[in-house]
């Protein structure tokens, strides 16, 4: 059965994951369905990190994680997930094009060499093909990790808070690439606490407070209630919509 | 092993960009170990010039044989033209030389193979980057493989590491310790205890990694059975009296001792190979071959997910690098550290709080790292562990000194003088040895993370006066029994003792100033070897300058050479403190 068969191409089920005695998710379970955008929302310390790197099998946990129909685990699985952290870390002794190629070389890629230039290109590293590791700023570095997790070009992509450190250029970018993956039918997994950055992509949201899912809802759900992500957002975990925090506000100012 | 080509190609872009990168610093450590082999050749050629001219004209160099002419009235111990020799308790005389060697052989494998354990069980899955975790913990092989990667990059790192053992060549073979075959012998040897480093402190984290009750313990464990021979030893030259000369053997070069797996089996090709008996060399160093092959070959059967241990240490190293990178350096000692014990401290020191109450301006750094020292202190106050660790050392060097001095009373009517004063020198090099570590740590280089050092109203010499101020002080308190085991190895000669005790004291602010020093002028974390040999050389240079000045300080004269010890170290660190202020000013511009 080939992977394109699953509509469901990541099922998280029961899955727990403690840190000694504190519980960083406690029974999270959702599921993606292939193709789709969704963001994984919740504010710090809500588990959103740990999920993350449980699905990718960074993370021992008790419960059931399946990628395209095989546990995540698996190379089957890993031929399919892709990974984008939350902070890049680099070789500080390869350059940006040998970091391309450790990448294709890891992963067997043939033929990269177009879509590496075009995703150098598309990130504004083309000229820094030669800088070391160690000699990236931040925000160069964030790109470069960007585009190693991009060359494989994965079925299933997992994004732990892209936006931050990058440049307005490359947010544009990286927003535009995101609708082209979804157009080409890979499903994108994306964690944040800024709403906003995910304002037109997403179609799956999944709100995440102190290890718990608070709710998962859909892009249609949403508008057919005239509601937005941000409204539901606020709701679920203070309690309050997004018009009533306003009108907090403006009473607390008068 | 699907990634073993990758890891190749790894090693051979990352060796050869550091290469071109730091082409200035490869050139200067080359010509510095070149120079040191010619220097070493011309300075041993006019050393057997003037003993051939000495020999020829009958005069004798006494100089090489008055060294422990006193400790031969343990009457056991021959100090000859020769050699050491040492006899047994039938009256016949064995060579000394070889069996010491196999002791201190048999000690650093003990040394290498237990560290690599017992840091196994604790942390044996450290050695992945933050890196290796983004790229290649996602990619799609087995953890095994990803394993290989990283063990063959490991291995090629410690090849390139031992490269630095030739700069001992001049000092082995130049003096004659070592034929050359034997020092590219022993070269080899080491490379291979440095690969098996890695793979023993796979192999117990493999071993442990599901027992978290127990990994706690193997150090201790390993602790116990590192010092069992030194104690076997102890017991059985003191307490059974069989003997200095059947101890010594018993322990150090028994069959028994050569058949422990692993370590007897190293033990004895490294012996073996030093006294040129290649053949056995070899059979020991083929039957630890297999362990090895063995080994790695259960390593890699094992289905074990150590990819979150990984992650766990990758970070904690990760935000070590970022500091340096930001060029707050400073070292913050916790790359070995596990999360949980980082956790744990943090929690255990959390309730107690610092005042700074009548500490403006730069004293707040004292009462800073007062106010730190006391809330980690494992006892009360300002006894923290490092007291314990100098207790217990001052301990073991006083119940040796208690039980050789019984043992000579009952040979000799009156100990020279002589005697106490080498244990009080035995006393002072040990304890510079354990100073040189733990001055690599002082709190100032903790201070230079956070900007605010530049911040306080005050010249740097003050800063940095009221940070050494509480640095002193922790070397006092820390000191305290090593005044107290100078005192009574002098045989009660409160002068002698005070003095070393102070010499001591400006040794550890010396040397930390060095480091602290060296830190500054060489940010870079490339420089890590370098500024490891550096600061041996800075640490050393006194030592250097008291043996060239040997003919005028000898011991006879013991108050002057640690009169004028005290005067050089306090020179040498009032420049190094001038000079770190100066940088210091320089980092704040």
């Amino acid at each position: 059965m080939s992977e394109q068969d699953f509509k469901t191409i990541l099922s998280v089920e029961n899955v727990t994951k403690k840190y000694k005695n504190e519980l960083a998710c406690d029974d999270v379970s959702f599921a993606l369905p292939a193709g789709s955008v969704t963001v994984l929302l919740g504010p710090n310390g809500a588990g959103k990190s740990t999920i993350m790197k449980s699905i990718i099998g960074f993370l021992r946990y008790s419960g059931n994680i399946t990628v395209a129909g095989h546990p995540n685990k698996s190379i089957e699985a890993k031929r399919v997930l892709g990974y984008m952290p939350e902070i890049p870390s680099l070789y500080p002794n390869l350059t940006v094009e040998e970091h391309m190629e450790f990448v294709a070389r890891a992963y067997r890629l043939e033929n990269y060499r177009p879509f590496m230039n075009e995703l150098l290109e598309r990130f504004e590293l083309q000229d820094k093909t030669n800088k070391f590791g160690d000699e990236l700023s931040k925000g160069m570095s964030q790109k470069l990790s960007l585009c190693c997790a991009l060359l494989p070009q994965p079925k299933l992509m997992l994004m732990d808070e892209p936006m931050i450190g990058l440049d307005p250029h490359a947010i544009k970018e990286l927003k535009v690439l995101m609708g082209e993956m979804k157009k080409n039918g890979q499903t994108l997994l994306v964690s944040t606490h800024i709403i906003d950055s995910m304002d037109r992509l997403w179609d799956h949201a999944v709100i995440m407070q102190k290890g718990h899912i608070l709710g998962n809802v859909t892009r249609a759900d949403l508008e057919a209630q005239g509601r937005t992500l941000e409204d539901e957002f606020f709701a679920l975990t203070e309690g309050i919509s997004e018009s009533d925090m306003y009108s907090l506000t403006e009473e607390k100012e008068a | 092993m699907t990634l073993v080509p990758l890891s190749f190609w790894y090693m051979k872009h990352s060796i050869g960009n550091t290469f071109k990168r730091h082409k200035i610093m490869f050139i200067f450590l080359v010509l510095f170990v070149v120079g040191l082999i010619v220097l070493s050749n011309i300075a041993n050629e006019k050393e057997k010039q003037k003993a051939q001219e000495a020999s020829e004209s009958g005069v004798v160099d006494e100089k090489k044989y008055d060294v422990i002419p006193e400790f031969a009235t343990l009457d056991k111990l021959y100090d000859t033209e020769d050699g050491l020799f040492i006899g047994d308790a039938n009256g016949k005389v064995h060579e000394m030389g070889p069996i010491i060697i196999e002791g201190v052989v048999f000690m650093i494998v003990i040394l290498v193979v237990g560290i690599s354990f017992a840091t196994g069980a604790k942390s044996g899955a450290n050695f992945f980057s933050m890196a290796d975790v983004n790229f290649l913990f996602p990619s799609p092989h087995k953890p095994q493989s990803v394993l290989a990667f990283k063990m063959i990059a490991q291995v090629g790192m410690a090849l390139l590491g031992s490269l630095f053992l030739l700069y001992q060549y001049p000092n082995l073979v130049g003096n004659g310790l070592f034929t050359p075959v034997a020092f590219i012998a022993c070269f080899f040897a080491y490379v291979g205890l440095s690969i098996m480093n890695n793979v023993i402190s796979l192999a117990s984290y493999l071993l442990f990694y599901n027992h978290p009750k127990i990994r706690p313990m193997v150090s201790k464990i390993v602790l116990v059975i590192g010092a069992l021979p030194i104690l076997i030893f102890l017991f059985l030259a003191f307490v059974l009296k069989i003997g200095l000369y059947k101890s010594l053997t018993l322990v150090c070069t028994s069959i028994g001792t050569r058949l422990i797996p692993f370590i007897g089996w190293m033990k004895t090709c490294f012996t073996m190979l030093i006294q040129e008996e290649y053949l056995l060399a070899l059979a020991f160093f083929a039957v630890s071959v297999i362990f090895c092959v063995l080994l790695l070959k259960w390593i890699f059967s094992k289905e074990v997910d150590f990819y979150e241990d990984s992650l766990d240490f990758a970070m904690v190293q990760q935000q070590t690098l970022e500091r340096m990178k930001d060029k707050k350096k400073g070292l913050t000692n916790t790359s070995l550290r596990s999360k949980e014990s980082i956790e744990k401290k943090s929690n255990k020191i959390r309730n107690k709080m610092i005042s700074f109450d009548r500490a403006p301006g730069a004293k707040a750094f004292f009462k800073k790292n007062l106010g730190n020292r006391v809330r980690q202190s494992r006892l009360k106050g300002l006894l923290a562990g490092s007291f314990l660790f100098n207790l217990l050392t001052s301990g073991i060097l006083f119940y040796t000194y208690w039980k050789v001095l019984s043992q000579m009373k009952e040979e000799t009517e009156r100990i020279p003088e002589q005697f106490y004063q080498v244990f009080v020198l035995v006393v002072a090099l040990v304890f510079a040895f354990i100073l040189y570590f733990r001055a690599r740590t002082n709190p100032l280089q903790l201070d230079m993370n956070v900007n605010f050092i530049y911040m306080v109203p005050e010249t740097m010499s003050s800063i940095l006066l009221w940070s050494y101020a509480e640095y002193i002080l922790e070397g006092l308190v820390d000191l305290l029994p090593v005044a107290v085991l100078l005192y009574l190895v002098s045989d009660f000669n409160i002068g002698l003792a005070l003095l070393f005790f102070v010499l001591l004291l400006i040794y550890y602010v010396y040397t930390s100033l060095c480091g602290f020093a060296l830190n500054c002028i060489f940010r870079v974390y490339i420089a890590k070897l370098m500024m490891q040999i550096l600061s041996f050389i800075l640490a050393g240079a006194p030592l250097f300058i008291l043996y060239q000045l040997r003919g005028k300080m000898n011991l006879s004269k013991i108050y002057l050479f640690a009169g004028f010890t005290i005067w050089m170290l306090l020179a040498l660190s009032i420049v190094f403190f001038i000079v770190c202020a100066k940088l210091l000013r320089r980092g704040k511009q």
